[in-house]
């Protein structure tokens, strides 16, 4: 996944899809950037047209990570549908899930 | 008989035949159906008019005695061919020649109305008129030898005799002092008339040759095409009920048979290509064409229907027809029939009608350069009038191709984690052949990924055999989507039953199945013949 840093803020594209198939990928790799310093982090959505439960468990680890070396995590860019499915399922009482970049670096500072 | 009747008598003869054997060749050149063949291009009209007019001129001037039967005989026989129209522009030029006769003769134009050249001039007016009524009278059919020798002797007794009664006093030009032309007059007609038949039945049978040979070719280029057709047929997948392209040829005859069965039966085996081969005949292919509609639907409709469920039946319905109609047909996976413009009016109002009647929205494809998938919302329109005659008949080409693809799908995964991948690939397919709403395609997936992604992980805790599977159903319908995932896993029911799994902070326990009847309007579990079977129903306009 590509991943650029506005200041002390990690942005990450996530793939279109995150299904059963790549969640586990996803969640290693969100997992080391945490790991490897990254205390900022913000999930770009734009290009994502999928999420299933897989997927959210990717983001809850990396979620869960991040807040035990005390970061912040917020998602932006979701389609209709994906917001709906972190929505139904709590996600959004957990982290900001936000309309855009601008809206994410705002959450994170 | 005088010099001038016996010209009279051979130049009704030859320009009758004339007339007769470049009308029908003209027709029969464009193949048309006998219930056509009154569409007779304008400028032919015209030139049967003139032709006539000419020959009335002729007549009026050289042949004296008899001229008022060859000046109304040529608007009788173009009014009868070409209707009334016609009969009278011909009879214009009758007129003028006898006004032109009469000015010659020192009448004045008030004189001539009073003259004995009047009572020709109407004759030949009323034979344009009775001509065209008799043309609707024929009813676009060919008028029998009887019919036309009594039309002819009727004529000369019912219009012209009581003229030149009435006119006694000066005569008619017809009869000009005498009665005694009078039998030269009916010889002269008649012998027209009659060598005017000789030649249509001899171009009618003509055609009918023709025709049998067209179709015997046309036969035999279906076998052939269904020999190579048999020899290559591929498996067919069954993890999709089968869908349909329907492809009407327009072959007269040979190679093409071959060429486009190798092209869309072979090159594809998740469909089967139907082809209405249109020979050199007719009529039959509005039939033919609905017919095999008609069975694409029924088996549409029976849930389970297989290939050689439907091939067997339509093979029977043919026989059917073919008994019917008596027309020849032949079929095995090639449907041979004899036809003739698939893109008539008949055959489209049927294909219309067939697929109204079945629900289904369609597009026509009138170019064998494009392809296009059936999509919810459109409507057929078959070979509208624009599409009819850009087209060519005689081509050797498809005509039209017709997609139909089935709104239902089945695919079976075994019990593998690796398996979702197909699923997801398969769902794709099944959307986009369906048209089916980015959001609707989302929850789709989203629901089967849970509910399958479960089974796998949970629903075979002592290991799973081969023979273990999921099944996974597809059916869409006006306002839902319907699917169902069967298993043969452990009976478990995920709408109430607790998943063991070992619980952490912020985990995702029990998310798929919240997610499942977040996006699923209905949802059921029952244990059926030892399967988990669930049932969803998708609302389409999610």
């Amino acid at each position: 996944m590509e991943n650029r840093k506005i200041g002390e803020i990690t942005i990450v594209k996530i793939p279109e899809s995150v299904d059963n198939a790549n969640a586990g990928a996803v969640e290693t790799e969100l997992v080391a950037l945490i790991k490897g310093g990254v205390g900022k982090l913000a999930c770009d959505l734009a290009d994502n047209t999928y999420v299933s439960s897989a997927g959210l468990r990717a983001f809850m680890e990396a979620y869960n990570a991040i807040e035990e070396k005390g970061g912040k995590m917020a998602i932006f860019g979701l389609s209709e549908i994906v917001y709906e499915v972190f929505d139904i399922t709590g996600f959004t009482d957990v982290f900001p899930i936000v309309a855009d970049e601008q809206a994410a670096l705002a959450a994170l500072k | 008989m005088s010099n001038h009747n016996f010209s009279l008598v051979l130049i009704n003869g030859i320009t009758s035949a004339l007339f007769a054997y470049i009308y029908f060749k003209y027709q029969f050149g464009k193949q048309q159906t006998p219930g056509h063949y009154s569409e007779i291009v304008l400028g032919r009209k015209l030139w049967f008019a003139i032709w006539y007019g000419v020959f009335a001129i002729y007549t009026a001037f050289i042949v004296t005695a008899a001229g008022a039967s060859a000046v109304a005989l040529g608007p009788l026989f173009v009014g009868t061919i070409a209707g009334w129209r016609y009969g009278l522009l011909t009879s214009v030029f009758g007129v003028v020649a006898i006004a032109a006769k009469a000015e010659l003769d020192y009448y004045s134009g008030v004189q001539l109305l009073v003259s004995n050249y009047f009572p020709t001039a109407i004759a030949a007016v009323l034979a344009g008129f009775l001509g065209g009524l008799w043309h609707s009278r024929l009813n676009n059919k060919l008028p029998k030898i009887w019919c036309a020798l009594v039309f002819c002797t009727a004529f000369i007794l019912a219009i012209e005799l009581p003229l030149v009664l009435l006119f006694s006093n000066a005569g008619a030009i017809t009869l000009r002092g005498s009665w005694r032309y009078f039998a030269d007059l009916i010889l002269a007609t008649s012998a027209g008339m009659v060598m005017m038949i000789v030649v249509i039945r001899n171009l009618l049978q003509e055609q009918k040759a023709l025709i049998e040979t067209g179709r015997m070719n046309g036969e035999l280029s279906a076998v052939k095409a269904a020999q190579v057709l048999l020899a290559k047929k591929p498996a067919i997948d069954n993890s999709m009920v089968p869908n349909f392209d329907l492809v009407i040829g327009t072959v007269t005859a040979g190679k093409t048979g071959n060429a486009i069965f190798e092209h869309y039966f072979c090159a594809d085996t998740r469909r089967l290509y139907f082809a209405v081969f249109t020979l050199s005949e007719l009529s039959a292919s509005a039939t033919m064409a609905a017919l095999v509609c008609k069975t694409l639907f029924r088996a549409k409709a029976k849930h389970t229907a297989s290939l050689p469920d439907i091939i067997s039946d339509l093979q029977y319905e043919l026989k059917a027809v073919r008994a019917e109609v008596g027309h020849s047909c032949w079929f095995a996976g090639v449907i041979a029939v004899d036809s003739g413009e698939l893109v008539d009016m008949a055959a489209n109002n049927l294909f219309a009608a067939i697929f109204s009647d079945n629900g289904i929205d369609c597009r026509l494809i009138n170019s064998s350069a494009t392809k296009t998938v059936l999509r919810p919302g459109e409507r057929l329109v078959v070979g509208s009038n624009s599409d009819s005659t850009t087209t060519d008949l005689s081509a050797s080409e498809t005509l039209l191709t017709i997609r139909f693809h089935s709104p239902e799908a089945m695919l079976t995964l075994a019990i593998d984690l690796t398996e979702t991948a197909r699923l997801e690939s398969w769902l794709a397919k099944f959307a986009k052949q369906q048209a089916m709403s980015e959001k609707l395609t989302v929850a789709a997936r989203l629901v089967l990924e849970e509910l399958t992604v479960n089974i796998i992980k949970y629903g075979f805790p002592n290991g799973s055999s081969v023979q273990d599977k999921i099944e996974i159903r597809l059916r869409l319908e006006d306002v839902y989507l319907l699917i169902t995932v069967a298993d043969t896993g452990q009976a478990f029911n995920p709408l109430t039953d607790k998943i063991e799994a070992p619980r952490q902070k912020n985990t995702v326990g029990g998310w798929g199945i919240k997610l499942v009847q977040r996006f699923a309007e209905k949802v059921d579990y029952e244990h059926r013949d030892g399967k988990n079977v669930i049932s969803m129903a998708l609302n389409t306009k999610i």
